[in-house]
C-alpha cells in the first residue's frame, strides 16, 4: 500500500438500515484514478444505473478525498462528490471545500458514502472510527449556517468539519447546495440529494494524523510554497476573484441582463475596488490555506444594511450585472440569502434573470411572481425571487425544478434560457471566447466554467490559440479538461495549484513525497482517463452530440453592444470546434469514445 | 482592419474582431497605402485595471505618440511612466481585446489612432 497520502478505507452509510460499514480501497483503482473525483466517479459507474431517479432512495452520494487532502501542504482542503444530479438529471460532479474532507480524512476514511432514506430528519456524526444517527427533526427549517452550528455542537469538538442543508435542500429544490463549513458543494443540486434522504448534515472529528511518506521533504515544501504564495497570490489576499470583474467586463464578456449583452455599463460599481471600499470586512480562510481569497463582505447601511457574505466572481456576475444589478449591496444580500436558505447562487442569478427577461417580455406578470416587478436592475426583486425558489412560491416553484424543468413546461421560453445539460451558465459569455463556448458545451456536468476547462487566459495570452478563431479550441479544451480533472482527484484548491507543480506538464513531485508513487509523470493521463470514464457515464444516460449544443441565444444572436459589439458564434461555426474536439479526445462522431480510446485510457479494465 | 487590411492575429473565420469599433479605415492605419495619412498624433486609450489601477493610480489616460508607433513604443512609455514592463508575467498587455503576444508582429505591432490598450491582472478561472 502506499506510505502516505490515502487512509485505505472507505465508510458507508445506509440511512434506511441505520447501519455502517468499512470498505478497503483498492490500491490498483486508486493507482488508475488517483483519489477524489476518479474514484468518485468510478464508483458512480458501478453503483448508479441510468434508471435512477436523482431524488429518489436507490440515488448515493460519493464523497471522496484525494491523496492530499488534509496533509500539511497549502490548501489541501477539498473533496469532491458524485451523484445523480437533480439539476442536469444526470452524472453530476462536485468540489467542496472547508474542514470537513481533512476531518474525514482525520478520522480514519478517504471517502464516505450515503445511501438509502432515513424514515425521518436525522444527521450524522463521524467520531474517529465510529458512527452515531442523531436526530434532526428539530433543525428542520434550519438555514444551513444554523444547522452547521448546531453540528459543531453536536459533535463537541474545536476542530471538527459540518456540512448541512438548508430549508432549499429540504423542500428538494433542484439547486439547493451543501453548506461545508461556509464553502459549498454548489452547483448541480446535491444539497436536495441530501433533503430527499432526510439528512440535515454530517458532523465529523478525527483525532488522527495523516501519514505522509517523506515527513522532511514534505515541510520543506510547506514553508516555502507557504512564504511563495504570498507574493504570486497578492491579488488573491487583496480583492479575492472579484480581481477579475472588471478585466471581464472590458474583455465584453460580462453576462449582462441575462446573457443579452456581454458589456455592463454599471461595472465600476460591482467590482473590486467597490467590494474592497465599502464592503470589505475581513479575508476567509479554508484549512490550511495561506492565501485566503474569500472576501468576507459586510453591508454597512441602505435597505441591506447588516447582510454579511462571502462574496466571489461568479456570483458577483450572476447576481449582479447579469441581473442588471449594479447595487453592491444588493448583491452581498443576495448571496446571504442563498448561502442560508441553501441555493447555489450561480444558478440562482440565472434564474432570477430568466424571470426578468419573462417579465419584462410580458410573457409572465405579477400574478406569477408574487407580485414582485420583476424588472432588471430592481434589486428587491433579485432577493423576492431568490426566496420564491428557495421557499418553492408563485414561479418559483417551477424554477425549483431547475432550467430543465422550466423548459419541459414552457418549451416556449427556453430561447432565453442559457444552460447546457441543463446547467445554467457561469459567469462568461462565450460568443467571447470560442474556446469557453466548447467548454460549455462538452463539460461533463454541464456549462460549468471549471469541469469543462477554463481557457480565457491562454486564449488571450498564449500566442497559440486567438479568443475568436475555432482551430486549435479542440486541444486546448481538451488539455484544460484533463488537468482539471486530475487536480480534482488531488484534493487541492485550484488557486495554489501552480504554485505546486500541478500544471499541464506537472512538476516538483508533490505526490511522490506525500504517497511515495511516482504519479507525476501519468497525471495527464489519469485526468484524461477520469474525464472519458465520466463520458462513459454520461453516454449511458442518453448524453451525447445533441445534448453538447449551445443555447439558442449564443449561436443565433451578435452581441449588441459593448467591446465585442457584432460578434457571433454560429451553431456551424461551432460544431466545427466540436468535430475537432470529438478527433482529438478520439470519440465519434456522436461524442462516445471508441473502443480504442477506452483500451488505450485503460478504461476497459476499470468498467468490466 | 488593422496592418493595411489584415486581418488580427488569425483568422476568426469570418468573425469580426473585437474593437472592430476602433479600428480605423485601412487607409488611415499605420503602415496602410492609402493615399491620406494622420497628421495628427496616435491617441491610444489605456485602461488600468483591477490590481493596475491601484498601482497606476488612474483608471485610464489618453496616450498621444508620433505617427507610425508602434506596440513596442507604448511599452516603453509604460514602463517610463509607471513601471509596468511588458513581459512581466503578473500583467497582461490587451490591445482593441486581444493579448499583444496574439498578434504576429508582436511588439512591432503598428498602433493606430483610437486603438485600446488594457493592462489587466492575469486572470484564472475557477
Amino acid at each position: 500500500m502506499f506510505k502516505g497520502g490515502y487512509t485505505g478505507k472507505v465508510l458507508r452509510v445506509d440511512l434506511t438500515r441505520k447501519t455502517h460499514a468499512v470498505q478497503t480501497l483498492d490500491e490498483g483503482l486508486v493507482r488508475k484514478l488517483l483519489g477524489g473525483r476518479g474514484v468518485a466517479a468510478w464508483m458512480y459507474y458501478h453503483e448508479i444505473g441510468p434508471e435512477v431517479d436523482p431524488l429518489g432512495p436507490e440515488n448515493k452520494v460519493f464523497f471522496m478525498t484525494g491523496p492530499l487532502t488534509g496533509v500539511k501542504l497549502p490548501s489541501t482542503t477539498k473533496f469532491q462528490l458524485a451523484t445523480k444530479g437533480p439539476e442536469t438529471r444526470m452524472y453530476l460532479c462536485s468540489n467542496g471545500g472547508g474542514d470537513f474532507g481533512p476531518r474525514l480524512k482525520q478520522a480514519g476514511f478517504d471517502g464516505l458514502v450515503i445511501e438509502g432514506q432515513a424514515e425521518d430528519w436525522t444527521y450524522l456524526a463521524i467520531r474517529d472510527g465510529k458512527v452515531s444517527f442523531g436526530d434532526a427533526r428539530p433543525w428542520q427549517g434550519l438555514d444551513s449556517e444554523a444547522a452547521l452550528e448546531k453540528l459543531y455542537e453536536a459533535i463537541g469538538e474545536a476542530k471538527a468539519g459540518a456540512l448541512a442543508i438548508g430549508p432549499a435542500g429540504e423542500k428538494r429544490v433542484r439547486l439547493a447546495h451543501i453548506n461545508v463549513d461556509h464553502r459549498a458543494f454548489g452547483r448541480g443540486g446535491a444539497g436536495a440529494v441530501l433533503g430527499s434522504k432526510r439528512l440535515k448534515g454530517i458532523a465529523v472529528f478525527g483525532g488522527g494524523t495523516i501519514p505522509v511518506a517523506d515527513p522532511q521533504a514534505v515541510q520543506k515544501v510547506w514553508k516555502e510554497a507557504s512564504k511563495e504564495l504570498q507574493t504570486s497570490r497578492a491579488n488573491h489576499k487583496k480583492y479575492g476573484t472579484a480581481q477579475y470583474i472588471e478585466v471581464i467586463n472590458e474583455l465584453g464578456c460580462m453576462p449582462t441582463r441575462n446573457f443579452q449583452t456581454s458589456y455592463f455599463e454599471g461595472g465600476h460599481e460591482v467590482d473590486a475596488q467597490a467590494m474592497k471600499s465599502r464592503y470589505y470586512l475581513k479575508n476567509f480562510h479554508c484549512f490550511n490555506c495561506p492565501v485566503g481569497c474569500g472576501m468576507v463582505c459586510e453591508v454597512k447601511e441602505g435597505p441591506y444594511a447588516g447582510a454579511r457574505a462571502r462574496t466571489e466572481f461568479e456570483t458577483i456576475g450572476l447576481l449582479g450585472p447579469n441581473c442588471g444589478i449594479s447595487d453592491f449591496g444588493a448583491i452581498v444580500a443576495g448571496n446571504q440569502l442563498c448561502d442560508e436558505l441553501g441555493i447555489d447562487t450561480m444558478s440562482a442569478g440565472n434564474l432570477v434573470a430568466l424571470t426578468m427577461e419573462l417579465y419584462e417580455r410580458g410573457l409572465i406578470s405579477k400574478e406569477d411572481t408574487a407580485g414582485i416587478e420583476a424588472r432588471f436592475g430592481n434589486p428587491d426583486a433579485l432577493l423576492g425571487i431568490i426566496r420564491l425558489i428557495a421557499e418553492r412560491k408563485a414561479i418559483g416553484d417551477l424554477l425549483a425544478e431547475g432550467v430543465k424543468g422550466v423548459v419541459e413546461k414552457h418549451p416556449e421560453w427556453s430561447p432565453y434560457v442559457l444552460a447546457v445539460k441543463g446547467m445554467p451558465f457561469a459567469a462568461y459569455d462565450p460568443r467571447g471566447f470560442y474556446g469557453n463556448a466548447l467548454t460549455y458545451g462538452t463539460s461533463n456536468r454541464g456549462a460549468c466554467h471549471n469541469v469543462g476547462g477554463w481557457t480565457i487566459r491562454a486564449e488571450l495570452q498564449s500566442g497559440q490559440y486567438d479568443r475568436f478563431a475555432l482551430e486549435g479550441k479542440g486541444k486546448l479544451v481538451m488539455e484544460t479538461q484533463d488537468n482539471r480533472a486530475y487536480v480534482d482527484s488531488l484534493g487541492l484548491c485550484t488557486v495554489v495549484r501552480g504554485s505546486l507543480g500541478f500544471s499541464n506538464s506537472p512538476t516538483m513531485g508533490i505526490l511522490n513525497i506525500v504517497t511515495g508513487h511516482d504519479f507525476t509523470p501519468e497525471l495527464m493521463h489519469i485526468g484524461e482517463r477520469i474525464y472519458n470514464l465520466e463520458r462513459l457515464i454520461l453516454n449511458r444516460e442518453g448524453v451525447g452530440r445533441a445534448e453538447d449544443q449551445l443555447p439558442e441565444r449564443i449561436v443565433k444572436e451578435a452581441i449588441p453592444s459593448g467591446p465585442i459589439k457584432g460578434q457571433v458564434l454560429s451553431e456551424e461555426m461551432y460544431n466545427r470546434m466540436l468535430d475537432e474536439y470529438y478527433r482529438d479526445r478520439g470519440w465519434d462522431a456522436q461524442g462516445a469514445p471508441t473502443p480504442g480510446t477506452v483500451a488505450r485510457l485503460g478504461i476497459k479494465e476499470l468498467v468490466a | 482592419m488593422r496592418q493595411g487590411g489584415q486581418k488580427g492575429p488569425s483568422d476568426g473565420a469570418g468573425a469580426q474582431g473585437p474593437g472592430a469599433k476602433t479600428d480605423p479605415p485601412a487607409a488611415l492605419a499605420a503602415g496602410g497605402q492609402g493615399p491620406s495619412r494622420p497628421i495628427a498624433p496616435i491617441r491610444v486609450t489605456v485602461k488600468y485595471l483591477s490590481v493596475l489601477r491601484d498601482q497606476a493610480g488612474l483608471r485610464q489616460e489618453v496616450v498621444p505618440l508620433p505617427e507610425g508607433s508602434r506596440l513596442q513604443d507604448l511599452a516603453r512609455r509604460l514602463e517610463e511612466s509607471h513601471g509596468f514592463v511588458y513581459g512581466d508575467r503578473r500583467i497582461m498587455f490587451i490591445l482593441n481585446g486581444r493579448g499583444w503576444g496574439q498578434y504576429p508582429q508582436a511588439l512591432k505591432t503598428p498602433l493606430a489612432d483610437g486603438d485600446t490598450v488594457l493592462l489587466s491582472v492575469p486572470v484564472a478561472g475557477g
